[in-house]
Parts: structure tokens; sequence; C-alpha cells
């Protein structure tokens, strides 16, 4: 291209390429499947019955609304996985391309994690349909929920970027992050009160980032409060510090190209 | 390479912690030992009233079921409710669901104003897994009624308000006459009664919790422990690069004539020639290959174990040097596998080396593979867009060319069928399409895309790297076949095996090179 090319267009050809990535990877996401990218809204939704059909019973006396309460948590936790994991191989997949093309290789994991939120934007529209269905008020405090998510989104980039710097190096982070997933997942109460747990267990989920956007996103959008400034000391402290850190990581690793 | 270091220290990690955790997981079978029956106070005192008595059943483990007999002074005291009672003078309680720890009261009038003593007899209860332990309690808790205060009695702790018993309760609970806490009861969301919960279950021992920080404090270690590994390996590395430095550094001082050396004092004070455009100096490309690699963990550990896992070095490239200069078209020949595409990659700054270095501007070079980044599941015209993007067009750009791409690749019509179901040569077409739809880079590197599609195609793809390598670009292309060489170039760089065999002219260079090969075969 033209040497001359300024800062600014080269930024709106970055976009470029990661917009035709994601929908690369939307396409090839449901490209055998009939529904294609309904999928994307079935599947909270469907997710949702069943969790609810288990748990509710368990739970239903000390959480209202329980499916409105494991949805909540479940699609900001989607997200949150969704990227994380996508965009953990994602400089590895595309190892051709990195050889090849003169790209900064931030736009890889970028593509993954954008592709993620557009999938959560999907899940977005079953999260309306059953906000309207459970008759949820609306309320002003839900204009706050975008926010959440942008620092939500801000973290997991962060988180994506350490990942994926990591299993450049070190392919079995892949197995061990997916354990370690697991772990998270039931240290962050998507689906059972927190109030039920020990003091201890109880003070290491109030620690957990994700637990903290999942909760106060729950607080703006089912209890119609403001999530307390503990919360967004800790949402923002958490998304800054890792986008800080995995920002790092990229700087310092990825001029050592990879000999594999 | 480093990444087999890795996995030895990190299986080592892995085993040692799961050591760790089935050595805890035995320790969990201690079952009877661990569980408790006894009452919610050592000792009671109470006025004339119908008054409760809390049975605590608690274990470490989840109790599959319980069964307590409650055994009392049927002169002084009268059984009301809270377990079942078939003779004077006994109450059983039983009941059980998995959970760890289950709290029963019972409740009794007071006949006369007497001492008495209550005592916990035939406790039965099975763990989770059906296994049956009788457990002996305590000794009599003495109860003294009004007046008659037999014993030093403490304060009662169990009051009414935080008496609740636990959500989990037996539904016969509900059945009872007490009025006052029966609302409560039902009412689980209140937050007393959570309070009381948490409290409850912050009661139980806490080894349970062990297991959580056993598992966190695990987790930590794997990481600390890549970490260091990671640093251990990238220095391991540092240094071996070093020593391949210093050792070429001796060789050349050694080899090297008078007029060598002055070139090359030259090159590493860099680029002096402003012609030159790019200057290879010296470029060693190692990679390191197992020797019968290990295909299972338990081979693997017993190799490792023993230091026998070997390796090979395998020399890709081997002190390569060479200059391009402003406008020249320099061919790169050799047979397969000889490094030829490493090189590029390593020219085009995609590859670093193990040592030597590239100088050249790498904003200014385009390297031209074809089918960068085609993907099978998409339509012809979604991958002209996202092969645009990433070679680095914009969009404009590529709409406005987007016709022009198809007429040359000669798919008319095919443009909205995925590309897995096409022909080999449609995809290099379309590929070589989209690369040479361009304006003219300063530095352009062909990989073998001069050998593209059918005949017709090939003269016509030939027209174009014709016409792009006489608008002044330099060019680097690698071939196997001598006629590309020959037709283009003003230079040719033969590598074999990594050695550098020849750089000249292209006629001499390709008759060496076809004489080698006739004289191999």
């Amino acid at each position: 291209m033209n040497s001359n090319r300024n800062n600014n267009s080269q930024r709106g050809q970055y976009f470029f390429v990661v917009r035709e990535l994601v929908s690369r990877e939307l396409k090839r996401k449901y490209s055998r499947s009939k529904l294609g990218v309904v999928w994307s809204v079935l599947n909270p939704l469907l997710s949702m019955a069943v969790i609810s059909m288990i748990f509710s019973a368990i739970f239903n006396r000390s959480i209202e609304n329980f499916p409105i309460y494991y949805l909540t948590g479940y699609i900001c936790w989607n997200l949150f996985t969704t990227a994380s994991n996508t965009a953990m191989t994602s400089l590895v997949d595309n190892k051709v391309l990195l050889l090849q093309v003169k790209l900064p290789k931030v736009i890889f994991p970028i593509a993954r994690v954008y592709t993620a939120f557009v999938n959560f934007l999907y899940s977005l529209i079953a999260y309306v349909i059953m906000l309207i269905v459970f008759q949820v008020k609306p309320d002003f405090h839900m204009v706050l929920f975008p926010v959440i998510i942008a620092l939500l989104v801000v973290f997991t980039m962060g988180v994506s970027y350490i990942l994926t710097i990591a299993f450049a190096f070190f392919g079995d982070i892949q197995h061990l992050y997916s354990v370690l997933l697991t772990l998270w997942m039931y240290l962050s109460a998507l689906f059972y009160p927190v109030d039920v747990l020990p003091n201890v267990v109880q003070r290491i989920i109030l620690e957990n980032p994700i637990y903290n956007y999942v909760a106060s996103a729950r607080e703006c959008m089912m209890y119609g409060s403001f999530p307390t400034i503990d919360q967004w000391i800790r949402m923002v402290v958490w998304a800054a510090a890792v986008y800080g850190i995995g920002w790092l990581c990229f700087k310092t690793k990825s001029f050592r190209k990879y000999s594999r | 390479m480093k990444q087999k270091n890795y996995q030895k220290y990190i299986k080592r990690v892995l085993f040692c912690g799961t050591g760790v955790l089935l050595a805890g997981g035995l320790s969990m079978n201690v079952f009877a030992a661990e569980t408790n029956v006894h009452f919610g106070s050592e000792s009671y005192h109470y006025e004339m009233e119908t008054f409760p008595i809390g049975v605590y059943v608690e274990a470490d483990e989840p109790i599959g079921t319980y069964s307590v007999c409650v055994e009392y002074d049927p002169e002084v005291l009268e059984y009301q409710s809270g377990g079942d009672s078939y003779t004077d003078g006994k109450v059983y309680i039983d009941g059980g669901d998995e959970a760890t720890s289950y709290k029963r009261m019972i409740y009794f009038n007071p006949i006369k104003e007497e001492a008495t003593s209550l005592t916990l007899s035939e406790i039965i209860v099975t763990s989770e897994s059906g296994e049956r332990y009788e457990i002996t309690s305590d000794n009599p808790v003495p109860v003294s009624l009004g007046e008659a205060i037999a014993e030093p009695v403490k304060e009662e702790p169990i009051e009414e308000p935080q008496e609740e018993p636990e959500p989990q309760e037996e539904p016969e609970q509900t059945v009872e006459t007490i009025a006052p806490d029966q609302s409560e009861q039902e009412t689980t969301s209140d937050p007393a009664i959570i309070q009381k919960a948490k409290e409850v279950l912050n009661r139980l021992p806490g080894n349970k919790y062990v297991y959580v920080i056993a598992c966190l404090i695990l987790l930590g270690v794997i990481v600390a422990g890549i970490v260091i590994i990671d640093i251990r390996a990238i220095r391991r590395r540092k240094r071996r690069r070093q020593r391949v430095l210093e050792k070429q550094k001796q060789s050349r001082e050694l080899m090297a004539g008078p007029n060598e050396k002055r070139k090359n004092e030259e090159k590493q004070s860099g680029k002096t020639d402003p012609d030159v455009v790019i200057s290879v100096q010296d470029v060693c490309m190692y990679f390191k290959i197992a020797l019968d690699a290990a295909d299972s963990l338990k081979e693997y550990l017993i190799r490792s174990l023993k230091h026998q896992n070997k390796y090979k070095e395998l020399k890709a490239l081997d002190h390569i040097s060479f200059d391009v200069h402003q406008g020249e078209v320099v061919g790169i020949i050799g047979t397969n596998g000889s490094g030829k595409s490493t090189l590029l990659k390593i020219v085009s700054g995609a590859m670093a080396p193990t040592s030597g270095k590239v100088v050249a501007d790498k904003k200014k070079i385009q390297l031209l593979t074809l089918g960068t980044g085609f993907d099978r599941e998409l339509t012809a015209r979604e991958n002209v867009y996202l092969n645009g993007a990433i070679i680095g067009y914009t969009k404009e750009y590529i709409d406005e060319k987007y016709d022009e791409i198809v007429k040359f690749a000669e798919l008319e019509g095919f443009m909205e069928e995925r590309v897995k179901n096409f022909s080999s040569g449609m995809v290099s077409r379309l590929g070589f399409a989209i690369a040479t739809m361009r304006d003219t880079p300063d530095i352009l590197i062909l990989d073998e895309v001069l050998s593209v599609g059918d005949m017709f195609f090939r003269q016509k793809s030939n027209k174009r790297i014709q016409e792009m390598i006489h608008s002044g670009a330099t060019v680097l292309i690698v071939s196997h076949s001598t006629d590309t060489i020959l037709k283009n170039c003003t230079k040719a760089v033969w590598i074999e095996k990594g050695v550098q065999k020849m750089v000249g002219d292209p006629k001499t260079v390709c008759a060496a090179y076809q004489a080698y090969g006739q004289g191999d075969r």
C-alpha cells in the first residue's frame, strides 16, 4: 500500500480487517447449521430453561426470579469464557497468516473477543425477551448495564491477551485453563445465592472479578439499584489492571517470533 | 524445541499435585470418627412451660440417614412434638438427605419441678455410600425445671428467635403445636434465618474448605512453575544464541581474508551502501527436532528421567549472506526443503533468525503468497474481502477492484460458491488475482506464485508479474524452476540444504545447479 498512508486510515484499515475476521468467525461458526445465528439466541434460552428447572427447586425461596438471576450471570459469563477461550488460540490458529502478513498481532485476539461480543449482543435478544416475559420493570438504573459490560469486555480483553501470549509459548495452558474455568465458574455464583456459602468462600467470591461484574449487572437490571462503590472500584481496577498487564505481555513478548 | 522442556516440568508438577489430592481424598474415608451427635447445650434450665431441646447431628461428610433416640424421664417431662415417640421415655428422630449437619428440635412439657436429665442413645448414622456406623455420644445432659436447680446451669444459648431449624428441615417439623415460631419457620428468605444458616455452616469443622484452598494453592504452584520454567527456558535460549554468535565471530575472524573482513565490518556497521535495499547478513536458522519422539506419557517420563530425550539440530539455514540492490530481481533457487521459504520468512520479518540479521525496510516489503487466509467454508466473494483486508486493501479499494479481480481470475458466476467446492486451480487463480491487484510495492517477495493455473492463466500471470518487475520494484523470487529464474532474474542465489552454494549471475548459477542436480541423480 502507499507508504504515505497516515495513522488514522491505517487504524481504519485494521478495523476493517477485524470486521472481516469477525464475519468470518461468525459465518464459520454456524456454517453447517440450518438455524445459523439463531442459535446465539436459542442457546442462552435453552441453558436458562435447563438450569432453572434443576436449581430453582433448590434456591427458589432465597432467589426471586431465578431464571433472570441465572440468565444475567450466564450471558456475562459466556461472553467472558467464549472470548478468552477462542482468543487464546487465535495466534496459533492464524499462524500461517502471521508468517505472511504484516498485521499487528493484537488484531487476532481482538477479532476473537469481538466475535464473542457480537454473539453476546445476539444473546441480549434472548435476555430482553426474558425480561419482558418475567415482567421486570424498566428502570433508569438499567442505563448502567452497558457501562458494566464495557468494563467486562476490557477485562476480558486483558485476560485474552495474557492467555494468547501464554498459549503461543506454552500449549498446555489450554487444558489448564479449562480446569481453571470450571473452578472459576463455581466461584462466580452464577446459579446460587452467595449467602448460603460459608464466610471463607464468600470472601473469595467477593474478590472474584467476574462475580463483581455479574453482581453489578444483576444489581442494575434486576434490583433497580446502583452497584456499591466497592463494586465499582473492583470492576474498574480489575479491568484496568488486567488490561494493562495483558497489553504489556503483548508488547514485550510479541517481538519474539514463533519458531515452531 | 523449548516446549519439550516445559512439558517435562509441568508433568512433574502435575504429578505432585495429583499425589497431594489423592492423599487428601483418602483421608476423607474416615467418617464415623468425625461424626458427632450432641445436644445444643450442656445443661438446661426451664421455667414451667413448653421448651425445646436441640439435637445436632454433624459430620464431615454428607450423611445418608441418621436415627437418634433421646431418652427422658417420663415422670418429670412430657413429650410434646419434634420426633416420634412410641413408648414413654424415648423419642426417636430420624432423617437424612445428604447434608452434613442436622439440627432437630424436640419439645417437652415439664410435669414436675425437678431436676432430670436427657440422654442420647441408639445413634445410627449411615454415610452417603451406605456404610453404617453406631456412635456413642456424650454423657447425659442435666435439665432443671423451675426452682429445682440441681447443677450449675449455663445460660441457655438456644433462645427462641434464633432457634429456627434450617431450611432443609423435615416437613414433620411444621406440624408442631408450638405457635410462636411457626410463622418464622416457613419464611425461609428471612435474613435472620439465612444468618442462622450461615452460623450453622460456620460451626462445621473447617477442613472441608481446606480442599478448596488446597486446589487454589495447587493452581498457584502450577502457574508459578510455568513462569519459572518460562524464564529458565528463555534464558537458556539466550545463552545458546550468544554462544552461537560468539562462535561465528571467532570463526569469521579466523577464516576471513582481509577483503572479506572489510566487507563484514561494513555490513555490521549497518546499511552503508544506499543502493542496498535488503542485506542478509550471516543468517542462521536452527530447528531442534526430537529424535524418535516419545509417544506416550509414560515413555516420556521414563525418558526424561533417564535424560534420553535426544534432539537433533536441523540447520535450515547456515550462514547465508547476500545483498539485494535497488531494482534488482533476485531469484532464490534450490531443491525442495533447502530452506528457501524459511529465508523469505526471515527476510519479510515473520520469523527471527537464530543468529545473524537482515537489514531491510520492513514496511516496504510485500510478501506475496497465494490464498493467504483463505477460508474454505466461506464463499469466494467473502474470501476476496477477507483476503484483501488481510493483505491491506481498504474496503473501498476492494469494492472498486472487485469486478476486475473476478474477471482476471476467470471466476464469473462462481463467486457465491463456497471455496471448498473449488478446484485447486480455481483457488490459486483467485489468490493470484487478489494478491496482484495492487500498486506495486517497493520490495516484492514472490513465493512460488509463478506456476499457478493452466497454461493460459500462467501466461497471463507471468505477464502481470513482468509488469510489476518492470515498474522498478525490487523483487525476490523463490522457485525451484530454473526457467523462471533465467527468464526474470538479474541475480541468483542457490541454497542447498541450508548452505549457500553460489551467488551471482543467473546463468552460471542455474548451470551449476542443474549440473549438481544431474550429478546427484
